[in-house]
């Protein structure tokens, strides 16, 4: 993110090795499926606070609806609190989780 | 609701009467999801301390900035009357606060139902005898997939095509 003060883990790309600086990566941001929010809207929010495509947008949510959850980020504490305000302005059912 | 126009910084709906009287009930009970509703974690205790409160107070403060928005909005002379209902210019970041404030509104309702698993049907609540909730659920969420067929439709003339990779 270009406003980003900390790094910010594509959930999608945890494959990629990791820089050798010691960044901090230690919190998840978790969406939980429930019954109430329309997939639609999941989906908007998603490409809306994310801004990724559509596609990758519909992939979490569908995660989010089949799996009960998904991991939509990874980064240090305080960026990914700023992610879970952000979802749950939006009455989205989101946490953050401990890495590890 | 229909889309009438947009650019980078706007967009014009057009509301029907139905719609604009639903969003005008619906402002009254506004907001219905409270931030203590929605905890940070489920395990707490990992949290820095204050963390969790923090956020409440920033959640309720948004709340409150929402609330002025949309009594402002309901009230002011930013609905123009038209032939079919009522014509409206909003920002995109406008359309985004009355996407949180419909949801906020279907999210509450549903929690003072006692967050169902199986969601009341337009035919249960015809039957009569339904919870307040329950409509306010059902309504909000009507409002909420009306602007997003808005926000996803094409207009004539607009270019659909993805941007050239």
């Amino acid at each position: 993110m270009a406003d980003s003060a900390s790094p910010v883990v594509d959930p999608d790309e945890t494959t990629k090795e990791k820089p050798a600086e010691s960044h901090d990566f230690g919190w998840s941001v978790v969406v939980w499926n429930d019954p109430v929010n329309f997939m639609e809207f999941v989906t908007h929010v998603f490409m809306n606070v994310f801004r990724w495509p559509k596609p990758k947008a519909e992939k979490h949510m569908l995660e989010v609806h089949e799996k009960g959850r998904s991991v939509v980020a990874q980064a240090g504490f305080e960026k990914a609190e700023h992610y879970v305000h952000l979802l749950q302005g939006y009455s989205l059912h989101a946490t953050l989780e401990k890495v590890g | 609701m229909k889309l009438l126009h947009r650019n980078d910084e706007t967009l014009g709906v057009q509301w029907s009467h139905t719609e604009k009287r639903l969003l005008d009930a619906l402002a009254e009970t506004y907001p219905l999801h409270q931030p203590e509703e929605q905890p940070l974690s489920r395990e707490p205790s990992d949290l820095p301390d204050g963390a969790e409160s923090w956020l409440h107070a920033a959640r309720s403060e948004e709340l409150n900035q929402n609330r002025a928005w949309l009594g402002d909005l309901v009230r002011s002379d930013r609905f123009q009357p038209s032939e079919q209902g009522w014509r409206q210019e909003l920002t995109h970041p406008e359309v985004e606060t009355l996407l949180q404030i419909l949801n906020n509104i279907r999210v509450g309702a549903w929690a003072r139902l006692g967050c169902p698993e199986i969601l009341p049907t337009l035919a249960d609540l015809l039957k009569g005898g339904a919870d307040r909730n329950a409509w306010l659920m059902k309504l909000a969420g009507e409002l909420q997939i009306g602007l997003l067929l808005a926000l996803d439709a094409t207009l004539d003339g607009e270019d659909t095509a993805p941007p050239a990779e």
